[in-house]
């Protein structure tokens, strides 16, 4: 049965691969578009533990089957447990050795990944790539308050952008600040980075003090124009981690998570909700009345974390349980599903055909790949360790490809080829 | 040849007959007595006593005792031999008074080799062939030159030691594939946490110890503790008969190291006292190659730098007195020990970053020792009781707010409001204070049996603050260094040792209980506070070991050994560290069963080899796992099984050159994996460990080179570590060559500690056999190798040593 889906699945996709449209739209970010894509599969799988080992390896066609990772195709690394891609390249915060920067991986003559650049930074850091010459991180060691630029081309600092202009004071507000350490995101133009008022001696990480701000900046101009603060969530992503968990739609739209693990001055936890929010394409506002949560897709206090749009469809997984607090002691059970959701209507269809999955950590479960939703299930009741793939039906999903060795599945995408 | 040997025993005989009236005419009335003994007060039993320019001579007894009827009226030359130590020749004068009575000290030598054999040990021949295997680092024998203690315990088969950086720096002893807290280490047999850092392999010096023994299987009954992997006993210098010992060492980067060790007694030998003490300095400031970042673009460049923040200062003294051989007690003897270090701390993990201010501390301004050995029942009965308490204050500073580059040059600080080189401010000022005790008690049972029962107890507390350590979570924040930390630990041990078929057959059987106590505070996980209550846990369970010894003649030697050892789960362990590292109360103890094979056959000092091997399968290593996005615990994960064989071989090539070399070879693996995500680890060569290393070594002695009557001993010592990997590697795709030393991995890992090969050479240059001065030139790294212990941590390159070494036996003619 799974073999008929698989064939139909492929059937699909070759179809869909030739009616798939040339046109080239302006989005960026941690997972560009791959509609043009050509180049080489990669899969990165790690292991868990102190001392483990990660492997990034290419393939040439899409894995299928049970795949084994660790080859002469693989590149070892200390273990990560993401990375994010634009066109040819792949962007890691830390070197194969384990030095934090911003590191970057090309396939070499050897067909393998190469490490070809690296920038490095005082700890691990947030980075975007913006286009094949422009991008941006933090670098806490050259200021918490600034962002840096690089060329990811040359893999070279250009220079800074000194966001402290941007920022409130005054009494009762924080003068414990943190710009992009958490989100660095751009769309139309425009570059948009967190600005955290982290607790007295916080780290900057889910302890905003206030509503979740954004600086906004043209690119461009480096021009700082104004901030932007969401009316209620408090704090975007996770900044420990490879995973954005934010996306740009087709449309230009820039979805945000927050998992609403906010931690308060006093470092005790006080949740807020989770959900999906959003500034929807040609704004340069949060969309005060967008916020997809659990409720709306009938999972009352159901977790939310990994985000992908594709053809129009947001598509996010979610804890079908709540997640225990303070403890994250369920964060490993097998308990996130996926929906379908349309964006304008909120309305919501579950993907089923594959078991429930664990949290997402540093990669989430959602990847788009040939203009495909892959979906990472990590099922040690099911003995699966891999990819399924949503089928033409876009209500159900078939497996793609189970990791047989090299660790966990860690992160998948394709290279453009270019 | 043999009508000149026959002519002159004849005229030897005839002058013998021809004088024998006039000798016999000559009054024997004087008495020459005495007893030969070892430095450390070890009786030697039949050690060669001679009248230079006669044939009159006798052998010491069991006591080392001998007696010699001589005529008085005279001074007498007497010649005094005895295999394997120098010979030495004493004035007893006899002019003035009918009898003397001299008290003699043979010293172990290691150049002066007599074609004549006398059967016969010093304590560190005797831990070399005791029942349990034992690799027994001769330390005494390289107090002349400027080895560390590392360097020769490196050069033994079976055990490797990493230091990260210079002298001072950490380090971790492997034996037999294990490392960190399943290796003990003791101090003449007391577990040496009471002395903190301030006993480290990496500071000190050869000078202040007899010998090492490392067990890499089972231990000594008398040596307690859970030590999964074997142990490491640091026997100090011994010394009975007055002396006065010093050295000093001026060497490259900077560094200088000297030693004092003095030991009195009184002329009844009833009472004694002494002091041992070392200073350590050493800028450690030698080249590495750092990658330096560009300040515009970022991007690092290799570069050659001179270590800036790197220096190393210690001092540590024992002074100690008591009684010995009084009807009270066989020795009473009370200790006060005191150490200062300082380290400053020049990079993190990886070498990523220098750091131009950080350092630690720790002190320790008294710590008293108290020991009491009394034989009971002619002898049959010995009971022996070690107590010591010690506070010792630690200290970890980093607050520096900027920065410095690996040029020594410091930078404002970027943000005003941040402190810490590391990225974690720190200012933990911590004191230890450690409770240990140790009941030692021998019972004879009769000639082939002897019972021995040890215990050792030890209490650990832990009280200090950190300004800028972690606090836990809520309204009251608590300073996570305050929280209370004990931890008691108790190991006893019984053993049966036995000798059979004429002592040609030895045996020793043990049982061992071992039990840990801990106290602290959890977090709760329901609230992510502190748990107002403290917790407690419990660890307790038995061992047993077995060991036998098989002496086939005295040339030739089997040992056969298996243990169920034990190590239990420390404090931090069990209860976390009320932040981020989770209690985890079913945390068990990690069990090993250790066995070992050993041969060993030698033609006396001709040559000599010995080969071992050794079996592990230990379940249930503790280590650290992440629990979630926030947490982690500590978890009995891993199980590893593999053998080991190593080979150790000298050979006295010439009078003039001697040879040794040794080589360690082990394959220790994963196995039974359980997770399923990594099961194809299965049978994978355990991690970031080294698995085939080797020395060479070559000793050349020559006399009367520079002066009439002097010593040269010249030497050269070669290391090899063969190239491992940081992370586990499938074992499919291993290197293909023979026993995986040769070829690449089928894998692409760059994750490497490089290969070592490091060359030393060095000459020591007696002026006079009379004179109690050594000089030694010492070339460390000749070639001037980039060497790793540990990934990304240079250690020195080539450094240039000069050692004088003095030793004033001051009681010889006595």
């Amino acid at each position: 049965m799974n073999r008929k889906i698989f064939k139909w699945g492929v059937f699909l996709w070759i179809g869909g691969m030739l009616l798939v449209s040339c046109s080239k739209d302006d989005k960026n970010g941690p997972d560009d578009d791959q509609n043009q894509a050509t180049g080489k599969y990669v899969l990165l799988t790690a292991e868990s533990g102190s001392g483990s080992a990660g492997y990034y390896a290419a393939y040439d066609a899409l894995p299928n089957g049970n795949v084994d990772n660790i080859g002469g195709y693989s590149l070892q690394a200390r273990a990560y447990g993401g990375f994010r891609h634009y066109g040819n390249w792949i962007f890691n915060r830390a070197t194969l050795a384990g030095e934090t920067g911003v590191v970057r991986y090309n396939v070499g003559a050897s067909g393998k990944l190469e490490q070809t650049g690296f920038i490095k930074c005082g700890s691990s850091a947030q980075n975007l790539v913006v286009d094949e010459n422009t991008g941006f991180y933090f670098d806490a060691d050259r200021g918490k308050t600034k962002i840096q630029k690089f060329n990811p081309t040359s893999m070279q600092r250009t220079g800074e952008i000194d966001l402290s202009p941007l920022i409130e004071k005054g009494n009762g507000i924080s003068t414990n600040v943190y710009t992009g350490n958490q989100t660095i995101a751009a769309k139309e133009g425009k570059l948009y980075v967190n600005i955290t008022y982290s607790r007295t001696g916080g780290s900057g990480h889910n302890d905003n003090t206030r509503n979740f701000t954004m600086a906004v900046i043209d690119i461009a101009t480096e021009k700082l124009e104004k901030t932007i603060t969401h009316k209620f969530v408090k704090n975007q992503g996770h900044s420990p981690s490879e995973f954005p968990a934010w996306t740009q739609g087709t449309d230009g739209t820039l979805y945000f998570v927050t998992t609403g693990w906010d931690y308060d001055e006093q470092n005790i936890m006080v949740p807020q909700p989770s959900g999906v929010y959003r500034i929807k394409a040609g704004e340069t506002d949060f969309d005060q009345d967008w916020f997809l949560d659990g409720e709306k897709l009938d999972i009352k206090d159901g977790q939310l974390w990994s985000v992908r749009e594709l053809n129009g469809k947001l598509y996010v997984d979610v804890s079908k349980k709540p997640v225990e607090l303070p403890s994250f002691g369920n964060l490993a059970d097998p308990m996130y599903t996926v929906y379908a959701v349309d964006p304008n209507s909120m309305a919501a269809t579950e993907i089923t055909g594959f078991p429930l999955t664990v949290f997402g950590h540093s990669t989430g479960n959602l990847e788009v790949v040939d203009n495909n939703l892959f979906i990472r299930v990590i099922s040690t009741a099911n003995n699966y360790n891999g990819y399924y793939q949503l089928n033409a039906d876009g209500k159900t999903a078939s497996a793609a490809f189970n990791v047989s060795r090299g660790g966990q599945a860690k992160g998948f995408t394709r290279l453009t080829g270019e | 040849m043999f009508l000149n040997q026959a002519c002159m025993r004849f005229l030897l005989l005839f002058f013998m007959l021809l004088l024998s009236p006039l000798l016999k005419a000559q009054a024997v009335d004087g008495i020459i007595s005495g007893r030969i003994a070892f430095e450390n007060d070890e009786p030697i039993a039949g050690a060669s006593i001679r009248i230079a320019g006669s044939k009159q001579g006798t052998k010491s007894d069991s006591n080392g005792r001998f007696v010699l009827t001589v005529p008085s009226g005279a001074s007498y030359r007497l010649q005094i031999n005895y295999m394997g130590t120098a010979k030495r020749t004493i004035n007893a004068d006899l002019t003035k008074q009918k009898e003397t009575t001299l008290q003699i000290t043979l010293f172990e030598s290691t150049n002066e080799l007599d074609e004549v054999t006398i059967q016969g040990q010093t304590t560190t021949q005797k831990a070399k062939t005791q029942i349990v295997k034992a690799e027994v680092v001769d330390t005494k024998a390289h107090q002349q030159e400027a080895s560390t203690l590392v360097e020769l315990m490196n050069r033994s088969a079976g055990i490797r030691i990493r230091q990260s950086g210079g002298l001072g720096s950490d380090n971790n002893i492997m034996l037999n594939g294990f490392q960190g807290k399943s290796i003990k280490t003791f101090k003449d047999g007391v577990p040496t946490d009471y002395l903190g850092a301030a006993f480290n392999l990496s500071t000190l010096p050869v000078n202040m110890l007899e010998h090492v023994e490392v067990y890499k299987g089972v231990l000594p009954t008398q040596l307690g503790a859970d030590a999964l992997g074997g142990a490491v006993n640091l026997v100090s210098r011994l010394g009975t008969q007055p002396y006065l010992a010093a050295s000093y060492e001026l060497a490259s980067f900077n560094t200088h190291r000297a030693t004092i060790n003095w030991y009195h007694r009184s002329d009844n030998s009833k009472l004694f006292g002494g002091l041992d003490a070392f200073f350590n300095y050493s800028d450690n400031s030698y080249q590495v190659t750092a990658d330096i970042p560009n300040e515009e673009t970022a991007n690092v460049i290799p570069e050659k730098v001179k270590l800036f923040h790197n220096a190393y200062r210690q001092w540590y003294a024992e002074a100690y007195g008591g009684w010995k051989d009084v009807f009270w007690a066989d020795e009473f003897r009370l200790g006060i020990t005191t150490f200062y270090m300082k380290r400053d701390n020049q990079f993190a993990a990886l070498m990523e970053r220098p750091f131009g201010a950080a350092y630690s501390r720790q002190k320790a301004p008294i710590i008293p020792t108290l020991r009491y050995k009394k034989s009971l029942l002619n002898g049959k009965l010995i009971f022996d009781q070690f107590a010591v308490y010690s506070s010792i204050n630690n200290l970890l500073v980093d607050t520096l707010s900027g920065s410095y580059d690996w040029y020594g040059q410091y930078h404002a600080p970027v943000d005003a409001g941040k402190r810490g080189e590391s990225g974690n401010a720190s200012l933990a000022d911590i004191r230890f204070s450690n409770l240990t005790t140790r009941t030692g008690i021998n019972y004879q049972l009769n000639e082939q049996h002897g019972l021995t029962f040890n215990l050792v107890f030890n209490d650990y507390n832990r009280k200090g603050s950190d300004p800028y350590g972690a606090v836990s979570a809520g309204e009251n924040p608590v300073d996570l260094q305050s929280l209370p930390a004990d931890y008691t630990k108790v190991v006893g041990a019984l053993g049966l040792s036995s000798t059979f078929l004429e002592k040609r057959l030895q045996n020793l059987v043990q049982v061992k209980y071992y039990q840990a106590n801990a106290v602290g505070q959890e977090v709760n996980l329901s609230t992510g506070r502190l748990r107002e209550e403290t917790s407690k846990a419990k660890s307790s369970t038995f061992g047993a070991a077995e060991a036998l010894k098989w002496n086939i003649n005295p040339n030739t030697f089997f040992r056969l050994s298996g243990e169920y050892a034990t190590r239990l789960p420390e404090q931090q362990e069990i209860l976390g560290n009320g932040n981020f590292v989770l209690a985890n109360f079913g945390l068990n103890p990690e069990r090993s069963v250790n066995g070992n094979l050993g041969f060993g056959y030698n033609k006396g000092n001709h040559y000599g080899v010995e080969v071992n091997s050794f079996y592990r399968i230990t379940k249930d290593m503790i280590i650290s796992v992440p629990v979630n996005l926030i947490y982690s615990q500590s978890s009995n994960v891993e199980q590893v099984r593999g053998i080991g064989l190593e080979t150790d071989a000298y050979v006295q090539a010439f009078k003039w050159l001697r040879l040794n070399g040794n080589f360690t070879y082990q394959d220790f693996r994963l196995y039974h994996v359980t997770e399923p995500s990594i099961l194809y680890l299965e049978r994978a060569r355990l991690r970031n460990v080294p698995y085939f290393f080797a020395n060479l070594g070559a000793t050349f002695n020559v006399n009367n080179t520079i002066s009439n009557g002097d010593h040269l001993q010249a030497y050269w010592y070669f290391s090899y570590v063969h190239e491992y990997y940081l992370n586990y590697i499938p074992k499919d795709t291993e290197p293909d060559g023979f026993l995986g030393l040769w070829g690449d991995a089928k894998i692409d890992a760059p994750n490497i500690i490089p290969g070592q090969n490091v060359h030393t050479v060095g000459v020591v240059w007696n002026p006079s056999p009379s004179q109690p001065l050594s000089i030694n030139l010492e070339c460390k790294n000749l070639f001037d190798a980039a060497v790793y212990d540990n990934f990304r941590i240079q250690n020195a390159g080539r450094s240039f040593h000069l050692k004088l070494n003095y030793i004033l036996n001051y009681s010889h003619n006595k």
